[in-house]
């Protein structure tokens, strides 16, 4: 499922490469714009010349004592447990094919176990949970 | 997903994800716990959208189990997409 948080993302790639665009005015103006811009090559050698000083303000022990931020959920949340809506719904234990990315059939993933607890992923956002019966 | 009222098995899940091209987490109950999860969270065809940081069902919808109408996935799907739309 496509959420729109993905959205930000694109739009910041977007603005990103309009600013590298080549400029298409054809007014004597833009021209000269143009050749008073610095080539693309000076601008690589100041920005080079640039990172050279920068791994020396960072100390190798704050790289090594980073904490990333949690990546999964929190505790299964307590009971009571039911399945009415306002009910929290039982953390149940199952096996068949996770498929997170949904890029292909389900059937060519792993076969394994999992848990709904295990499908929280980070404990943002919504499941759809849907039981089906094969006749 | 239960199997005529019985446990389903791996055999039956490959057999629905394969018959409808499924991209979607499919599960069953593991060996030994008979229906567990039809005794739990109920009878098919039923969907739920759940809060993933409190996994309260925000909302719930049942089908029909005579296949009547539209299913409870066609009913909710607009749902979840609205709450999606919204963020968290």
């Amino acid at each position: 499922m496509h959420s729109p948080r993905w959205l930000g993302p694109l739009a910041l790639c977007a603005a990103l490469l309009g600013c590298g665009s080549t400029p298409t005015s054809s007014t004597p103006a833009g021209d000269a714009a143009a050749v008073d811009a610095p080539t693309v090559d000076a601008l690589a050698v100041d920005v080079a010349t640039a990172d050279v000083a920068a791994p020396e303000d960072v100390p190798a022990d704050d790289v090594a004592a980073a904490v990333d931020a949690a990546m999964t959920a929190g505790p299964y949340p307590e009971g009571p447990y039911g399945s009415r809506e306002g009910t929290v719904l039982a953390n149940l234990e199952w096996e068949g094919y996770v498929n997170e990315l949904g890029q292909e059939r389900s059937t060519a993933l792993t076969f394994g176990p999992t848990s709904l607890q295990d499908l929280r992923g980070d404990g943002r956002g919504y499941a759809l949970v849907h039981l089906a019966e094969f006749l | 997903m239960t199997n005529g009222g019985q446990r389903a098995t791996r055999s039956a899940l490959d057999a629905w994800v394969n018959r409808f091209d499924l991209r979607i987490t499919a599960l069953i109950d593991p060996a030994g716990v008979g229906t567990r999860t039809l005794n739990t969270y109920g009878v098919r065809e039923s969907a739920f959208i759940v809060d993933l940081s409190t996994m309260r069902v925000v909302r719930r919808i049942n089908g029909s189990v005579a296949g009547i109408g539209p299913s409870a996935i066609q009913q909710i799907v607009p749902t979840i997409l609205e709450l999606l739309r919204r963020g968290p």
